[in-house]
């Protein structure tokens, strides 16, 4: 077997990875709003916001992940979503909105001090991060779809290198040591996604079962 | 609605999207023409600054006009390389037109930006914005301008990502994925080579492959450019910087000539009634191009000694052969393409194979620059113009012209006037020597002031220059009336 035909397998097993291999949106909902409960009380939130890693790599995504897992909405709802937002710019703009606010360490640290605004994160991370991202995934074209990756990839790239650069500590609550090694663990994580990333794109066998994801791609003027 | 009705509205509805395809090839030529002319302007005002007996220039606006002329055609270069492409793409695979035109605007966009940072701004930290240069002027221009410079870079590299992206998308649909759209599956593995495979889908799996890891390099390294320019106390490695930056430029202005030579594979064959096919040589050949593209930029490091020697001899010794595969497959194809074939000359042919020429004579400055004995000498010499203008004025452009004689005689042979481009290629050479003589005195580039015993050669330049801009004229206009009533359509 040479290379090659390993790579096609490997990434056909991407492929035919649905979405329906998540855990059930009840599930899903539980889970969070237990994760939400844990980031209210004084001792969870001490818990993960104590460091920057657990707070921004631990917290920030199980929000985020657990938002787009969760995410279902009533016919009703999802009627209103697709007539005011049909193409998914507008959670486009929500998602990449609230992307750079957390990602400034300013917010990140009243979220430590104020409670107001752990609450405003507690609620915006995960639907306007995580609902917001399903929803465009949903609705987007695959052009669009490939920005976004390619977009939060260079997001991620660029904070975990300003981290590891910036002579300045950049939050009160944490420490330069700490932001730096954020800033080394985002940059593995944007190492391993850039390769991954490549091996999909490159090996992916997107004609054959992928159709019907890439079906509504390419609005073909 | 019965079947009849059904096929002539499907038949109608293709027409209309051929023709949108057709149209915005033209618009996306129109402007790159237009822009070559102007930055062609340009270039002749900065040799004959370099000259000094036709033009006094104060070398602040040098500079500025230098950054310009840089920017403008690195940008244009890339807009036309695409352009070509995306037409000769567009018939094997299904792309969209929408995504071209936002494309277009997007780069318009960017272009106003760069120019009103430059001609406004004053910014003049040449093209590759090598930092920490843009955030040391000295008080000549001001941050904020450095910064829209940036940022209308990096709005010029999310348009081409859009364009490359549905390209991928679009080939990946038909083909499966991009090393099958690179023939990967016919080199290496057990599938026979299928003549029917379009080298075009070849060349363009390569030029997506590369420019979309340049673009992402580029994302990611602006940014920290804007950055250091907002924050100074943010201050990353320059030499890694140094890396990136000539990651995403060389890529980036390397990948144009790969995309424009889809022009020769697919009309070269229809003069000499020949087919040009892949081959396993082809497909090996353009494997490699995809590697060494992305490995060649080290021969801008060669002078950096903080770099381990071992990097720089692996960057002598790709920059020695990066070009070679592709060059010497695509040049040899088109010598057995032409010999004997009874092709006839016109205005397209002749561009066609001058533009094989000059990528195939190009190679050489370029490979004895890339000597790090000889580096030491040449480096930051005007040998390193007098390269990439030989690459750009005599390989580069003819294609693109070419390809816009072959639209404007809707492919009837024998139609257009080939003085004119006996004239650019006149021009073309004097120009290129010009600078290669230069740099062989040893004569620094990107300096405003010449000594007088250089200046001779700076007027050469100028005058040659003006040939070349002569000639581009001539086979431009005729081209840009004719342009309208173009009617080749693009997709299938
Ligand atoms: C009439 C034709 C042209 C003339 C007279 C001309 C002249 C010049 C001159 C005098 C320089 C500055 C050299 C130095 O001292 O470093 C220059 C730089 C440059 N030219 Fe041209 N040029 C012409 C056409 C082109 C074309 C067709 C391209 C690309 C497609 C091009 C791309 C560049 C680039 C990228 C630079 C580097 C700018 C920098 O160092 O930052 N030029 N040109
Ligand atoms: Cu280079």
């Amino acid at each position: 077997m040479d290379i090659l035909t390993l790579c096609n397998m490997a990434s056909r097993r991407l492929n035919n990875w649905q979405l329906n291999e998540l855990p059930a949106p009840s599930t899903a909902r539980a889970l969070l709003v237990f994760v939400i409960m844990v980031g209210i009380t004084p001792a969870g939130a001490m818990w993960f916001e104590s460091s920057m890693t657990t707070h921004m790599l631990v917290q920030l995504p199980l929000l985020i992940v657990l938002g787009a897992v969760c995410y279902q909405p009533k016919a009703q709802l999802n009627s209103f979503l697709t007539r005011i937002d049909p193409l998914g710019a507008i959670a486009f703009i929500c998602y990449t909105g609230w992307m750079l606010f957390w990602m400034l360490p300013l917010n990140l640290d009243l979220a430590t001090i104020e409670p107001s605004v752990r609450l405003l994160k507690l609620i915006s991370v995960p639907i306007g991060i995580g609902c917001c991202f399903r929803w465009l995934w949903h609705q987007s074209n695959a052009v669009l779809k490939c920005v976004v990756v390619f977009e939060t990839w260079a997001s991620v790239t660029r904070l975990g290198w300003l981290y590891i650069e910036s002579p300045l500590q950049l939050c009160s609550s944490y420490l330069i040591g700490e932001q730096q090694r954020v800033g080394t663990l985002l940059l593995v994580i944007s190492g391993i996604s850039a390769t991954v990333a490549v091996f999909y794109s490159l090996f992916g066998s997107f004609n054959k079962k992928n159709d019907s994801t890439l079906a509504k791609s390419t609005s073909n003027g | 609605m019965s079947i009849t009705e059904a096929t002539s509205n499907s038949v109608e509805d293709s027409n209309t999207h051929t023709k949108n395809h057709l149209n915005l090839v033209k618009l996306y030529l129109a402007i790159g023409i237009l822009v070559y002319a102007l930055m062609m302007i340009a270039g002749v005002a900065l040799r004959a600054a370099q000259g000094a007996s036709y033009l006094d220039m104060n070398p602040q606006l040098f500079y500025q006009i230098m950054t310009l002329h840089g920017a403008g055609m690195v940008g244009v270069t890339g807009l036309a390389g695409l352009a070509v492409n995306w037409y000769f793409l567009s018939r094997h695979v299904l792309l969209s037109t929408k995504i071209f035109l936002s494309a277009l605007l997007l780069s318009l966009i960017a272009v106003a930006m760069i120019i009103g940072s430059i001609l406004i701004g004053k910014f003049a930290a040449g093209w590759t914005f090598l930092y920490p240069l843009p955030a040391k002027s000295l008080g000549i221009w001001s941050i904020a301008s450095a910064v829209t410079f940036a940022a209308g870079l990096l709005v010029l590299g999310v348009a081409f990502l859009l364009v490359y992206l549905d390209m991928a998308i679009a080939i990946s649909k038909k083909y499966g994925n991009l090393t099958r759209g690179l023939g990967l599956h016919m080199l290496f593995g057990r599938a026979p080579v299928d003549t029917s495979h379009p080298t075009t889908v070849v060349a363009s799996s390569m030029v997506i492959i590369v420019n979309v890891a340049g673009i992402a390099v580029g994302a990611v390294v602006l940014i920290m450019t804007i950055a250091n320019l907002i924050s100074p106390a943010i201050a990353p490695d320059a030499l890694l910087m140094k890396h990136l930056i000539y990651f995403f430029g060389h890529v980036f202005i390397n990948a144009s000539i790969y995309s424009a030579i889809t022009a020769v594979y697919e009309i070269l064959p229809k003069y000499t009634r020949r087919p040009w096919t892949v081959s396993k040589p082809f497909l090996a050949a353009w494997f490699a191009a995809t590697f060494m593209v992305m490995a060649v930029y080290p021969h801008h490091l060669l002078m950096d000694f903080a770099m381990p020697p071992w990097a720089a001899i692996a960057g002598q010794i790709i920059s020695y052969t990066s070009g070679i595969p592709v060059l010497v497959v695509t040049a040899f194809g088109g010598l057995t393409l032409v010999y004997r074939s009874g092709i006839r000359w016109d205005a397209c042919s002749s561009l066609l194979v001058l533009g094989l020429f000059g990528w195939a004579a190009g190679v050489v400055p370029a490979v004895i620059d890339g000597m790090i004995r000889v580096n030491m000498v040449m480096h930051n010499t005007l040998w390193v113009p007098g390269h990439f203008h030989f690459y750009l004025i005599l390989g580069m452009l003819p294609m693109v012209l070419g390809f816009a004689a072959y639209l404007t005689t809707n492919g009837e042979q024998g139609k257009s006037n080939k003085i004119p481009v006996y004239i650019y290629a006149a021009g073309g050479i004097t120009l290129c020597m010009s600078f290669l003589v230069s740099g062989s005195l040893s004569i620094p580039r990107r300096f405003a002031v010449h000594q007088e015993s250089w200046q001779w050669l700076g007027n050469v330049g100028a005058i040659a220059g003006t040939t070349v801009l002569v000639g581009t004229l001539l086979i431009a206009l005729p081209i840009l009336f004719r342009l309208p009533g173009a009617t080749l359509s693009a997709a299938r």
